[in-house]
């Protein structure tokens, strides 16, 4: 911790997370020339950190499946069912603020112990399982929501104020930020999950319990999934059983943008918030600037092609230096 | 000849046996609970339908056995039917029905379908990006082109010449069929006569030591998203022509069933195993299957999440525990 100063600068401006910094600086920068100063007015500022807090929350998860060597894809259903759950139990029964976290996080916790047993017990890529169980998860709710949509919540929760719509939001993104990087930083099973997701073999050798460690990993991500989604519900006001599903890839993109290892084992909270960050810049910066909505997957697709290639180059040319060390 | 060959082949192989068994039982239960099911023309729409799933699954296939996966397939299916619906009117007026022309298109679409794929195949051999992150991102943005160009719009109405790809027939065989069942000649002989097939199996089982066997990895898998390539265009073309109209979003639950039909047909997701006879067999049975809820008047969502608990089973069925 206590290196010299400029050694541990120029430690820092070699990291991905530095040079991450730097683009996102300049998009900004470029966005609001493009946009006349619009882009960095306090409102839009404060529109895009709630509008894209609950897919960073989500994000905060899916960072630590992927570190784990695994994917989540079922994330978004598990989303969703949480949010139409909370949002059946507020207009019939009622509750409060903490009920309802604690319902959403329960069903996500649930849900995300399934995907870990399957993913433990079945000798089959975490992709492949995980996108049957979003399809068993999402078809079930379409089934029993019957696609229904659900509004008029109770007036606690439905009236915001302007500081609230905002405060929430981010105050549930910054705490479940700073969750992570505990997790993942102090904790013991955090250490856990960079072995099993580095080298499952050497984990399982020095005695890490693999079960264990991801039934945390997928709770984990079940649990975010459902807080993001609750965010979600609170800041649309309404609950549309196939507004969440679609939309993995940008969380993913977020990820691997912020440097995480495709194959496991490497990944940083501070670049998942920096990936976060850029995600989030270009969605607003396109609608702006003015250009059609037609074009937003494209634009997303081009930016997530090209994270996944940087990021698989880097990670190929560090494995060449490993092997002729 | 051909036939006892066959025979031979399924009575050799547990697993063909298997699924053969299930699909009798699957036939026989339906025949049962619907007296509807056993007729001429469930089997004639049947015999229309399923060759377009088990071309998507032929490309599904090729690449699963490498160890990686294609999940663009249905975004490419689409973008070649947007373009080629888009040529087709421009080029081909009214009520013409210029059979060159549309041959050409075709042709010009099954070209297009093989460079996007190749595209996915560059960034996994010199990005090594996995294949899985790869065609899912792939997918984005092709499903972005075609919205892009489309704008969220529907172009309908070509011409009978072109229709003729998914809905005629010569002497009563489907035209649809005939495509599947080249289709399928093809992918044998990829498979058991060329040099690349046996590549593909080792890539599958082991690509560490493929690759120090002397085999130009790269290459092989540049050859092998463009062989998923050129049957995700033979599937845009019958998908196209059936539907009489191209979009950005149709076919969508076809992706999930073309993984499940190929790891329910024995292809191991983790590469190196899979045959095009277990493939077939899964293909009908899945069909089957899914004209038999139709049928029972299940819902489309209650099939989707009916599909993936096949899949799982499937999956823990085929695949030894992981204890």
């Amino acid at each position: 911790m206590f290196y010299k100063s400029n050694q541990y600068l120029r430690k820092a401006t070699r990291t991905h997370e530095f040079y991450l910094f730097l683009v996102c600086i300049f998009f900004a920068v470029v966005l609001a020339i493009a946009s006349g100063g619009r882009f960095l007015s306090f409102e839009n500022v404060m529109d895009m950190l709630a509008g894209n807090a609950a897919l960073g929350i989500m994000a905060t998860g899916l960072l630590v499946v992927l570190i784990s060597g695994g994917i989540d894809m079922s994330f978004m259903a598990v989303a969703s069912i949480a949010q139409y759950v909370i949002a059946l139990f507020m207009i019939h029964i009622g509750g409060n603020f903490l009920l309802v976290f604690i319902i959403a996080g329960l069903i996500g916790i649930v849900l995300g112990l399934i995907n870990a047993l399957l993913v433990h017990r079945l000798k089959a890529p975490t992709i492949i399982i995980t996108i049957a169980t979003m399809n068993v998860f999402y078809g079930l709710l379409i089934y029993f929501s019957k696609g229904t949509w659900l509004y008029n919540f109770p007036e606690w929760f439905s009236n915001k104020t302007p500081l609230s719509t905002v405060a929430l939001p981010v105050g549930v993104l910054i705490s479940t930020v700073l969750l992570t990087w505990w997790l993942l930083r102090y904790s013991n099973v955090g250490r856990q999950i960079f072995a099993i997701g580095g080298n499952l073999e050497a984990a399982k050798r020095i005695g890490t319990k693999v079960l264990g460690v991801r039934m945390v990993v997928y709770a984990y991500m079940g649990l975010m999934a459902a807080l993001g989604s609750t965010i979600q519900v609170y800041i649309i006001q309404n609950v549309a059983p196939n507004s969440l599903i679609g939309r993995e890839m940008e969380v993913l993109a977020m990820i691997v943008l912020g440097g995480a290892a495709l194959t496991g084992g490497r990944g940083t909270v501070t670049g998942t918030v920096l990936g976060l960050l850029l995600v989030t810049m270009i969605g607003n910066g396109l609608v702006i600037i003015g250009v059609s909505s037609y074009y937003h997957d494209l634009v997303m697709g081009v930016v997530v092609l090209i994270s996944f290639c940087i990021t698989g180059l880097r990670s190929s040319r560090n494995k060449g230096r490993e092997v002729s060390l | 000849m051909k036939q006892s060959k066959w025979y031979n082949q399924i009575r050799k192989d547990r697993d063909n046996v298997v699924l053969f068994a299930i699909l009798l039982a699957v036939v026989v239960i339906m025949s049962l609970v619907s007296n509807k099911f056993f007729t001429a023309s469930t089997f004639q729409s049947i015999a229309f339908q399923f060759p377009e799933m088990g071309i998507l699954t032929l490309s599904m296939m090729i690449t699963m056995i490498t160890g990686g996966i294609n999940l663009s397939c249905i975004a490419t299916a689409n973008f070649v039917g947007i373009i080629m619906g888009i040529l087709m009117k421009a080029y081909i007026p009214g009520d013409s029905n210029d059979i060159f022309i549309v041959l050409l298109i075709a042709l010009f679409g099954i070209i297009i379908s093989i460079f996007v794929s190749m595209l996915s195949g560059v960034i996994i051999a010199y990005f090594q990006v996995p294949a899985i992150l790869t065609t899912l991102g792939m997918q984005l943005l092709i499903g972005g082109v075609c919205l892009a160009i489309t704008r969220g719009g529907i172009i309908s109405g070509f011409p009978g010449s072109f229709q003729f790809i998914g809905n005629g027939s010569i002497l009563s065989i489907p035209f649809p069929m005939i495509i599947f069942i080249f289709c399928i000649v093809v992918m044998a002989i990829i498979l058991r006569r060329l040099p690349l097939g046996l590549h593909v199996y080792m890539y599958g089982s082991n690509p560490v030591a493929t690759e120090f066997s002397g085999v130009n990895v790269k290459r092989m898998l540049l050859k092998v998203y463009a062989i998923s390539g050129f049957f995700v265009g033979m599937a845009a073309l019958v998908l196209t022509s059936r539907f009489n109209s191209a979009a950005a979003g149709y076919a969508s639950s076809y992706l999930l069933q073309s993984v499940l039909i190929a790891v329910l047909g024995g292809i191991d997701p983790n590469g190196g195993a899979g045959r095009v006879s277990g493939v077939i067999l899964a293909v009908l049975l899945i069909q089957i299957v899914a004209s038999g809820l139709n049928m029972l008047q299940v819902g489309q969502y209650m099939a989707m999440a009916l599909y993936g608990t096949i899949l799982l089973i499937t999956v823990s069925l085929r695949t030894k525990t992981n204890m």
